[in-house]
């Protein structure tokens, strides 16, 4: 489905729900609500506050209906009441978990990653928010750039640009400490030997 | 831009979007530069490190909770009736009473703005004052002619006769009647107080306006009461 034809019946769906039809909302939930929890996830950091947040954000939705009002992108609309809790939340922490923290919460979730692995999932978080929130809505969640590109209101290219930026830079953050891990280990540890592929 | 393209080039390396050629070169490449082998083992990291992680996270409720649907239930909706989906929305339902109230708005103001106006000219404005008829004017009195002569305006008659707008055998006769009538008129002046203007009205009745009849010029004469 385009990411048009989404927010459409995203749209006709949210008037619904705002005309008082229940299963309208119950509907919007299945569709919107595992993504939307793994993004909160992954902003703030551990299952317990991105499970609050995300309660927190349909109970504001739930509350709009007693003020109604019109909204013609819902994912967006979401995805913005989703984001300024989760920074509200990550302000009030006054700084981000560190990597050591990361692992006793959501990166305990993750079973069977290498070191590298570890690593790259780890230094995600150290991005810029604008790169790291394009990346974790495309790799984590699973929209597309158009759709992303949507619920943000900008262009898919702009989007497009940011998450190619994003990952380029986390993947020298990746190599520099791979270099680094390299000359003071001597070896290089978790990196294949590509030679004996050629 | 060369960053870039490299840049992209892991990118695909790493998404197998590269065709038999570019991947045998790219290879080659990552061989002769450590550089370029730890970027492309870097994307590899962050692509299978996510996707890993990704399917090790709990997943969100599919189904919102108790407490979700409490909350739902005890929040009515303020814009139709609840469980409809059909109901008009709230933008149609402002959209209706705006159009409304304009109509309104402007039936109010074609309807009592005449009334207002009406009012105001007969506030402002004098009511018609009925003039008295002003005096018949008639050409110049014809000294009549002497008998056997032709007297003034004798020839005009004449061609008037001649095209028959006066009957011939009636020509002295009318023209003593025109006369007569003219001399009558001429003796009767319009009284001078039936030309007042509404600025002088003292609000009294004036006497009937003059009446002039077909057979004798006559006047009354207005006198105030």
């Amino acid at each position: 489905m385009l990411a048009q034809e989404s927010i459409t019946e995203d749209a006709l769906l949210f008037s619904r729900y705002m005309n008082g039809d229940d299963g309208a909302f119950i509907t919007l939930f299945r569709k919107h609500n595992q993504r939307l929890h793994m993004y909160c996830l992954k902003i703030v950091g551990t299952l317990e506050q991105a499970e609050d947040i995300t309660q927190e954000m349909w109970e504001r939705v739930i509350q709009l209906r007693a003020e109604p009002r019109q909204v013609y992108n819902p994912l967006g609309f979401f995805l913005t009441i989703s984001r300024n809790l989760c920074l509200d939340h990550l302000r009030k922490r006054k700084r981000h978990l560190p990597f050591a923290e990361l692992d006793e919460s959501v990166h305990a979730a993750g079973g069977g990653l290498t070191e590298l692995e570890e690593t790259a999932v780890a230094l995600l978080d150290q991005l810029p928010f604008e790169y790291r929130e394009v990346l974790v809505l495309n790799l984590y969640c699973g929209y597309r750039f158009d759709e992303i590109a949507a619920m943000m209101g900008k262009s898919p290219e702009a989007i497009w640009t940011r998450a190619s930026r994003g990952r380029a830079q986390l993947r020298r953050m990746i190599a520099t400490t791979m270099e680094s891990g390299e000359s003071s280990a001597g070896s290089a540890g978790q990196v294949p030997k590509l030679e004996g592929i050629l | 831009m060369i960053h870039d393209s490299h840049d992209r080039m892991i990118e695909r390396f790493t998404d197998g979007e590269l065709s038999p050629a570019e991947h045998h070169r790219f290879m080659r490449s990552m061989a002769l530069d450590k550089g370029t082998r730890r970027l492309a083992d870097a994307d590899r990291a962050i692509v299978d490190g996510i996707a890993k992680e990704r399917a090790g996270f709990p997943a969100g409720s599919r189904e919102p909770g108790e407490h979700l649907l409490a909350r739902l239930a005890a929040t009515p909706s303020a814009a139709g009736a609840r469980g409809g989906g059909g109901g008009i929305s709230v933008g149609i339902w402002q959209g209706i009473i705006a159009i409304v109230a304009l109509l309104g708005l402007a039936i109010g103001t074609f309807a009592v703005a005449p009334l207002l106006n009406r009012e105001h000219h007969q506030a402002m404005i004098p009511p018609p004052v009925a003039q008295p008829p002003a005096p018949i004017s008639r050409p110049a009195v014809e000294a009549p002619a002497e008998p056997g002569k032709t007297g003034p305006g004798e020839i005009g008659h004449r061609m008037k006769a001649a095209q028959g707008q006066i009957p011939r055998e009636n020509d002295r006769t009318r023209q003593n009647m025109v006369v007569k009538e003219t001399v009558e008129e001429t003796e009767i002046a319009p009284p001078k107080h039936s030309q007042h203007s509404f600025a002088e009205d003292d609000g009294r009745d004036h006497a009937p306006l003059p009446v002039i009849t077909s057979d004798t010029v006559h006047f009354r004469m207005n006198v105030r009461k």
